[in-house]
């Protein structure tokens, strides 16, 4: 069987927006592959989320995908595309995650290191720096990278102008330049 | 380690929006000129490496979420998204609501409109004074005459009333007060007249007439 080029899957969602029942399951059906997306990060990561956690993040990512169906753009494959969903939803439970475990926490002790251990692989490190950014500093430097998209496209995604879009990456990139670059030279003695 | 200046960050900026090519004459020049800006590049390359290196991860971990995703998983994506319509969809759905209000709201003033125009005739208008007049129109009574204005301001009033055919048929005194209730044989009077005209005056104190208004047609509801 032929595998849906992104052409495909505009025209996919097109008919889904357009109340096309068919199209519409056919989308769905596709985006069951969000739990799995989300298992595997974690793996990755190595920042495990629990069964239940998992559970609300991979519903959550399915109601923000929906939401947002009409922005797909056929530039890459859809799955490609809910990718960055995951990624963004991941991180989000961790978010919940930590912050539930500081309101957990007596008021008069110092709050724990909320981080997870120190990751110890490139992709992990990178994955996290970028994070630290915070939002939407995070989301450029992932869209400009890991989508490869222009920065009059990210504007539109996150609705902002260009010129803060290009400051706020060009800002981004020179703190991770400062986080990363200085480990892997350390690294490389 | 030699510092950037200012415009060597300028530079290096356009370089990472990708406005600059970093192996163009002006970038080379300024990285043998400044360590600094060799070393900023370098590391420009090394970061764009690693996070190329990661999207590339990044897509076979999509690709094995495709071969793994279990039927289980897709239920219970199917069933989280089995009762939300798509944004477009719901867009529409709300656009239709809102026509549909607005349409009902077009009925309702219309029809208000309608129902006014049978009581009778609007003073609104008549020479920009009165804000509320009575009576007017059909009306079960005719037992009280008011006048409301907001200009020009009240100093005494008359009021005057009449058949269809212009003839006076009472005339109120001198009234310190917008407002006249006319005795019990007066209004014997306008219950035979049938429709009625009245009008009023606004005297100075000298007695003149400063303002009018009218005339007004009432006439009573049985």
């Amino acid at each position: 069987m032929r595998m849906p080029t992104p052409a495909d899957d505009q025209a996919l969602i097109r008919s889904a927006l357009q109340t096309d029942g068919a199209a519409r399951r056919r989308v769905v059906e596709r985006l069951g592959c969000i739990p799995a997306m989300l298992r595997l990060r974690e793996q990755r990561l190595g920042e495990p989320l629990s069964s239940e956690e998992r559970l609300e993040a991979a519903q959550e990512t399915a109601l923000a995908v929906w939401a947002k169906l009409e922005r797909f753009d056929g530039r890459a494959p859809l799955e490609g595309w809910v990718f960055g969903f995951v990624v963004r939803e991941h991180y989000k439970a961790l978010a919940r995650r930590r912050r539930g475990a500081r309101r957990a926490e007596p008021v008069l002790q110092e709050p724990p290191d909320e981080a997870s251990p120190e990751p110890t692989d490139d992709y992990a490190k990178v994955h996290r720096c970028i994070e630290a950014l915070g939002s939407p500093s995070a989301e450029i430097v992932r869209l400009r990278h890991f989508q490869e998209r222009a920065f009059h496209d990210i504007a539109r995604e996150l609705d902002l102008p260009e010129s803060n879009v290009k400051t706020r990456y060009y800002r981004a990139v020179s703190r991770l330049r400062v986080q990363l670059c200085s480990l892997w030279k350390e690294a490389m003695g | 380690m030699e510092r950037l200046s200012a415009e060597e960050e300028l530079l290096l900026e356009r370089v990472w929006l990708g406005e600059l090519d970093p192996a163009s004459v002006a970038v080379q020049r300024r990285a043998q000129a400044n360590p600094a800006v060799a070393e900023a590049l370098r590391d420009w390359h090394e970061l764009c490496a690693r996070m190329e290196a990661c999207r590339d991860e990044d897509r076979r971990l999509v690709e094995q979420a495709l071969a793994s995703a279990s039927a289980e998983d897709r239920v219970r994506i199917a069933r989280t998204l089995r009762h939300v319509p798509p944004r477009q969809l719901r867009a529409r759905i709300l656009g239709w609501f809102g026509l549909l209000v607005a349409a009902a709201l077009l009925v309702f003033v219309g029809w208000r409109v309608l129902d006014d125009r049978k009581a009778g005739p609007s003073p609104t208008g008549f020479l920009g004074a009165e804000g509320s007049v009575a009576p007017l129109g059909s009306v079960p009574s005719l037992a009280l005459f008011t006048v409301e204005a907001s200009h020009p301001a009240w100093r005494t009033l008359r009021i005057a009333v009449y058949d269809l055919e212009g003839r006076e048929l009472l005339a109120s005194p001198i009234l310190e007060e917008a407002r006249w209730q006319p005795t019990d044989t007066e209004l014997e009077v306008l219950r035979r007249a049938g429709p009625i005209e009245w009008e009023y005056e606004l005297l100075d104190g000298a007695g003149a007439v400063c303002a009018s208004g009218g005339p007004f047609r009432a006439w009573l509801s049985d």
